[in-house]
């Protein structure tokens, strides 16, 4: 009888085994074994090219005083902190009207949800026709208004908040459904309850949506600032000038791929590793300390 | 009788090589197949296996290759990455190659291609700067081919007479744009009036001085006190296509580009104006040679031997240096390809040609100088706000930088002879 239990977990465990083995390899191999390749390229000079040479701290002592790197973290912590927030706040906006639909919110949903499945660069290049100062949409409907011509894309000082801009409205509908998820998980007998209370709408929202959709928030909060310090295909494909939309990634990329500076890239990579996970473990303290304080 | 068969058949195969060959460019790609499949009609032993990759990829893939040991046994080349690949490319093997004969026929050979006495990518075609027009407009405003301007001056009241503003006094057909290239123009207005574009052996570049300033107050001209352009506009590939370009200046692959991608467009070229309408003695722009291609170090043994018999069979085709440069829009190395027929009436080829023997190849730019931190700067600065010595400072701070981080090895601005009058 035990044996043919033993049996039994064996064939559970071989079962489970054979499914995890591929990709615990696809693990090591494309992703664990570079990582530490990547960390050894990190204290070398190396292009692939040339044999590496051994420079020890040198790439990251050059990282310090290094003002493009500076530029493209400013870039990329304003996208960051602008997709988070302002982007999650009208996510959650969207969300909630969403919500309150009763007919054709399926439809309300997957329109929503289109930009996320549309390829980045097609994005990139529509906004940029969009964007286009001279002949672009955005002017023309302006024109009507009597606004004066912006330059958007093109100009240093408009061309980041353009590019959040049009990011936001791409990856919105990746927040809404997941903040629509966390809505309809809400018990509508807290609702009731409100209603009986006399709670308006809004009182019902900050009391009740609001504080029952903290895991979301958390949630939300957490992989947006991951995502948003990635960031690269939406701020190369919309590139304003003098590297006004240069992103930290995109700076890593053309180190590694244009100038060949390997070597140093990898210590960007590693650099970048260590803010996220440095900002990732700030966020897990605040929010675990309002929990325990709520 | 299987055995038999079995062993002839390895005896046939013994000799069989087969070559892999990439390329980014599929119209260049296009002609060679048509040429390789020629070649294994002649060499039955010989086949090919080619794949074209996108220039983005390309040199990526071709790195990654080195790496690992998995490149092809023929690489097309650029010579943008001389720098970094030298190293991998094997040298033309002079008993199959006649090293004296090409000093002679090839423009810039020495300058351009020889290192340490060896050549390690082909010479098929150089390239310039230009200017194209449109042909429709030219005509609505009454020019004809004698109105074609060769001082700045006369092209600036061409470029005036040329542009169409709206009801609003917008812009709506631009005279000139030089939107997108605005730094590589630069640089061929600097070369005109004597400039350079490396200081001493390349360690800096050579920009804030007066000719630079000239020439960016020339640019800076035609943009705000001619309004043929504006901040913002098309850039001048786009603005040429979609015709909102009287003329633009650029590169001669702009004439492929065109070609392919807006087939109904009427235009015509020209070459460079000069501030006094001479070409002599140069240098009146910057050129650079369209390479051939190369065989790899790491190409595998068996194959690199028929790789270079092929590369010779190939390049004495006069027809395929020919065909390649038409579609490359540029003017043969060859000096011999110069006569041809079809590069004569080539009116493209033709500009290139008359300008060519006055332009000088300074060597390799780093991509950082070319694009983020030097010449790519220079019209984001001046389009925002900064004089013209404000903006050569800056974009020449910038680009030293790179080059005190990264010198240049390749730099040959120097051997530029002038040319009689």
């Amino acid at each position: 009888m035990s044996q043919t239990r033993k049996k039994r977990i064996d064939g559970k465990q071989r079962f489970v085994l054979a499914v995890l083995i591929p990709t615990v390899l696809f693990f090591v191999f494309f992703s664990f074994i570079p990582i530490i390749y990547a960390f050894y390229i990190s204290f070398h000079e190396m292009d692939f090219l040339n044999p590496p040479a051994f420079v020890g701290l040198a790439n990251y002592k050059g990282l310090i005083g290094d003002t493009h790197l500076y530029n493209s973290l400013r870039v990329t912590a304003t996208f960051a902190v602008i997709t988070v927030f302002i982007g999650g706040a009208l996510a959650f906006f969207f969300a909630l009207l969403i919500n309150s639909v009763k007919r054709g919110q399926a439809i309300l949903r997957t329109v929503y949800f289109l930009p996320v499945m549309t390829s980045l660069v097609a994005v990139g290049v529509i906004w940029g026709w969009l964007y286009q100062p001279r002949f672009g949409l955005l002017n023309e409907v302006l024109k009507i208004f009597g606004i004066p011509r912006q330059m958007w894309l093109s100009s240093p000082k408009t061309a980041l908040p353009s590019a959040i801009a049009a990011s936001t409205w791409q990856g919105m509908g990746f927040t809404i459904v997941i903040f629509l998820a966390g809505l309809h998980s809400i018990s509508q007998t807290y609702y009731e309850a409100a209603e009986v209370d006399g709670a308006n709408s809004l009182q019902k929202v900050w009391y009740i949506t609001i504080p029952l959709l903290r895991p979301t928030f958390v949630y939300l909060l957490i992989t947006g600032f991951i995502t948003g310090f990635q960031v690269f295909d939406q701020l190369y494909v919309m590139s304003g000038p003098l590297n006004s939309t240069r992103g930290f990634i995109e700076l890593l990329y053309t180190r590694a791929f244009s100038y060949y500076q390997m070597g140093r890239a990898s210590a960007m990579a590693f650099l970048l590793f260590a803010i996220i996970v440095t900002l990732t473990l700030i966020q897990f303290k605040i929010v675990t300390k309002t929990q325990v304080e709520h | 009788m299987l055995v038999l068969l079995l062993v002839l058949g390895l005896s046939l195969s013994a000799g069989a090589v087969t070559i892999r060959h990439w390329d980014w460019h599929q119209p260049r790609m296009n002609l060679k197949l048509k040429y390789m499949e020629e070649y294994e009609k002649l060499n039955p032993d010989v086949k090919f296996e080619t794949q074209v990759i996108g220039w983005e990829d390309y040199w990526t893939r071709l790195m990654s290759g080195v790496a690992g040991g998995d490149v092809p046994d023929i690489a097309q080349f650029h010579n943008s990455q001389t720098q970094a690949f030298l190293n991998h490319l094997e040298p033309f093997p002079a008993d199959l190659f006649d090293y004296d004969r090409y000093k002679e026929d090839f423009i810039n050979f020495e300058a351009a291609y020889l290192f340490d006495g060896t050549f390690h990518f082909y010479p098929v075609g150089i390239m310039s700067g230009l200017i194209f027009y449109n042909t429709d407009y030219w005509a609505e405003a009454g020019l004809t081919e004698a109105d074609i301007p060769t001082t700045w001056d006369e092209f600036r009241e061409i470029a005036k007479k040329l542009t169409k503003y709206d009801s609003a006094g917008d812009i709506q057909v631009a005279g000139f744009v030089p939107n997108g290239i605005l730094g590589v123009f630069w640089l061929d207005l600097h070369y005109q009036l004597g400039g350079k574009l490396y200081g001493e052996d390349a360690k800096t570049v050579a920009w804030n001085n007066e000719a630079g300033i000239k020439a960016l107050e020339l640019i800076e001209q035609l943009i705000f006190e001619d309004r043929v352009t504006e901040p913002g506009f098309l850039g001048f590939s786009e603005a040429m296509g979609t015709g909102h370009a009287a003329m633009v200046y650029s590169w001669s692959w702009l004439g492929g580009e065109l070609n392919n991608n807006y087939p109904d467009l009427n235009w015509g070229v020209f070459r460079l104006p000069t501030f006094d309408g001479k070409l002599a003695p140069g240098p009146v722009a910057r050129n650079n040679h369209e390479t051939g291609m190369s065989v790899m170090k790491g190409a595998r043994a068996e194959a690199k031997g028929a790789a270079f018999e092929f590369l010779k069979w190939l390049y004495e085709e006069t027809d395929y240096l020919v065909e390649v440069n038409l579609i490359l829009g540029t003017a043969p190395s060859n000096r011999n390809l110069l006569d041809d027929p079809r590069i004569v009436e080539n009116p493209l080829i033709a500009a290139i040609a008359e300008q060519v023997p006055y332009t000088n190849i300074p060597g390799e730019i780093p991509y950082e100088v070319e694009n983020d931190y030097g010449l790519g700067m220079l019209q984001d600065l001046l389009f925002f706000g900064y004089s013209a010595a404000d903006a050569l400072a800056l974009a020449e701070a910038e680009a030293n930088g790179v080059l005190q981080e990264r010198p240049v090895k390749w730099y040959v601005e120097d051997l530029y002879v002038p040319v009689a009058e």
